[in-house]
């Protein structure tokens, strides 16, 4: 192999992740390694995550380099990210949450990489912290594609026994097989929340606690739209649930640190209906990304660990330009103090790419 | 897309085989309640592979088998086992042979299956300009699944095949090609006429019945649009390729 097997990252139920580096160019990668099922042969996740990420190349979208096929196992070569979001909010937020820069940035490559994904028409489908990979640059990417599937001309009909739980649409918790972009769009709202207060936004402990969690603060929809989302569930011959009739809580309320305009953006991500969601496109160009006014409702306690380079918004559309073209002094700046940090600290393991442990954990910790 | 000429490169191999290998993947298919895309998907599979790579005859059945349990892993959400399709072949082939076939297929295709998207998705967007009407759709389902059959449909891309046979089912029921059907499909009737016209014929083939994919759609769950499909082309042959002899 022309990689250098280094220590082990972590190891989830189908593959196991180490550190690597490149015999020739002495680049460090991670190096996914899927065992390969004498009974089966190569696992289906591993055939869509590889075909899938083949056709999408984007800075906000953990590189395939490279696939070592064996006849015992499947190596993925990826490019190294440090650590993951959740391990990131840990370690750098004040208790989990972000300071309002980060959380700006990081959302708007969250939002990046899942437009890129839709505008390629592939769905994520288990879009959450322990997902989304973040390098020493700062820079955010959306990982483990083993759940992701490519949707034809329309809607499919799709497995319903997708996204963990606590990321997951309304729609699908009720059942719904026709979805498709909207679900992941729904997934990047529950982050966004969980980064400005820093911790999971919906916490439910099964398909239906889930949906009473996300009625209790956005509020039970009126019976047209409980009645529009059922049918696409097709829950056939079954007489239609009954909800409890919640009240909307502000989110202003929930999220006392969010600016107005974070809010706003939030209010339109985490619509029930989901042909009311905004597009991950649309939601590019929200005035939370554009708007130059300070996003800080108090100052943070420390500097701004990431500001994404500003390369990336160069091309970036209208709007949002203007606002990030001030990066790159600053972003120079907070990209050398977050490259000390990360050596301050190289021994955190962290490029999680789909190990299912941190979920594990915090969900132990909910209960 | 496959290379449409790559018979050309193979030694032992001709397209009445491959037509003899579709139809029996139709069989397995059908016979294993695999999704519709499924089916597309394979065939793509195997006809990518030949283009790659020189096959012999005798594994010709390992190649298509090998394509349907990718396929199927790709797309259904709960995939036959190895097992299943080794009974499948009647044993012609082990279980051993298929998983290193498997190896050796997303190696040659670069592990690329998700770029692929077939008649069947297009078709549905088309099933729009007329509200998904249960007939038109049955026997449009019928007739692009005959062009799987016919080599001469593999320059033919995805989206203009589903508007051949929308098109063409259209015809049969007696509808036009209106201005709802050119939005949804993309493609107005001159585009088609062609595409229409190798259909008709292929369907008045000489012992196009004694195919499976015939016998499929003759039962009343596809309202036997194959037994109309089939009648109306013998009716209608030499109209049609005068009125495409006109186009051009």
């Amino acid at each position: 192999m022309n990689y250098v097997q280094l220590e082990k990252l972590g190891e989830g139920t189908y593959a196991t992740v180490y550190k690597g580096r490149s015999r020739t160019t002495n680049e460090i990668v991670a190096l996914k390694e899927i065992h390969l099922d004498a009974e089966e042969g190569t696992p289906s996740t591993a055939i869509r995550e590889i075909s899938l990420m083949k056709e999408l190349k984007h800075v906000n979208i953990v590189r395939l380099y490279d696939v070592i096929h064996t006849e015992t196992k499947l190596v993925l070569i990826f490019e190294y990210c440090e650590r993951d979001l959740k391990k990131y909010m840990d370690v750098h937020g004040e208790r989990g949450a972000l300071d309002p820069v980060t959380v700006r940035s990081f959302m708007y490559q969250l939002l990046k990489g899942t437009a890129f994904c839709h505008e390629n028409r592939v769905l994520h489908r288990d879009l959450k912290p322990q997902n989304l990979l973040i390098n020493r640059k700062g820079e955010l990417k959306l990982g483990d594609f083993g759940l992701a599937r490519a949707f034809g001309v329309p809607v499919n009909t799709f497995s319903n026994e997708v996204v963990t739980l606590w990321y997951r649409a309304p729609d699908v918790l009720m059942g719904s097989r026709t979805y498709s972009t909207s679900i992941d769009v729904w997934s990047c709202g529950c982050i966004f929340a969980e980064m400005i207060s820093g911790v999971p936004l919906f916490r439910g402990r099964d398909n239906q606690d889930q949906l009473l969690h996300i009625m209790r603060i956005i509020g039970t929809p009126d019976d047209r739209v409980l009645r529009k989302i059922a049918t696409e569930g097709q829950t056939e011959g079954q007489a239609q649930k009954q909800y409890p009739r919640y009240p909307k809580i502000p989110f202003s309320q929930v999220l006392p640190k969010a600016s107005p305009h974070a809010l706003d953006l939030l209010e339109r991500l985490l619509q029930f209906d989901p042909s009311k969601r905004i597009s991950a496109a649309e939601a590019l160009t929200h005035p939370y990304f554009s708007t130059s006014q300070p996003i800080y409702t108090q100052p943070t306690p420390f500097t701004p660990a990431v500001i994404a380079p500003a390369y990336q918004y160069q091309q970036g559309q209208g709007q949002a330009q203007g606002q990030f073209q001030y990066g790159q002094q600053e972003a120079a700046r907070a990209a050398a103090a977050q490259a000390q940090l990360a050596l301050a600290q190289p021994q955190i393991p962290g490029a999680g790419y789909g190990m299912q442990y941190p979920q594990q954990q915090y969900q132990t910790g909910a209960r | 897309m496959p290379d449409p000429n790559y018979m050309a490169g193979q030694t032992e191999l001709n397209w009445q085989m491959r037509q003899t290998l579709v139809d029996w993947l139709l069989q397995v298919h059908l016979r294993y309640h695999l999704l519709p895309e499924t089916l597309w998907i394979a065939i793509n599979i195997v006809d990518r592979f030949l283009t790659k790579r020189i096959v012999s005859m005798l594994k010709l059945q390992l190649v298509g088998v090998t394509a349907m349990f990718i396929a199927a892993k790709y797309e259904e959400i709960l995939a036959p086992s190895v097992d299943e399709f080794v009974f499948m072949t009647e044993r012609g082939y082990t279980k051993e042979e298929i998983l290193k076939g498997e190896r050796i297929m997303l190696q040659t295709l670069d592990f690329k299956v998700s770029h692929y998207c077939s008649p069947y998705s297009w078709m549905r967007k088309i099933s729009k300009a007329d509200d998904y009407d249960l007939q038109t759709r049955t026997l449009s389902k019928f007739l692009t699944e005959v062009t799987l059959l016919d080599y001469r449909f593999l320059r033919v891309k995805p989206s203009l095949v589903a508007a051949i046979g929308m098109y063409t089912a259209r015809r049969m029921l007696g509808g036009d090609w209106n201005e709802s059907f050119v939005y949804y499909s993309g493609f107005t009737e001159e585009h088609l006429l062609p595409g229409h016209k190798l259909l008709i014929e292929k369907l008045t083939e000489d012992g196009f019945c004694e195919q499976h994919v015939c016998k499929k759609y003759a039962t009343k769950k596809f309202l036997k649009a194959s037994l109309y499909a089939v009648e109306w082309a013998q009716l209608h042959l030499h109209e049609t390729l005068g009125e495409e002899m006109n186009v051009e």
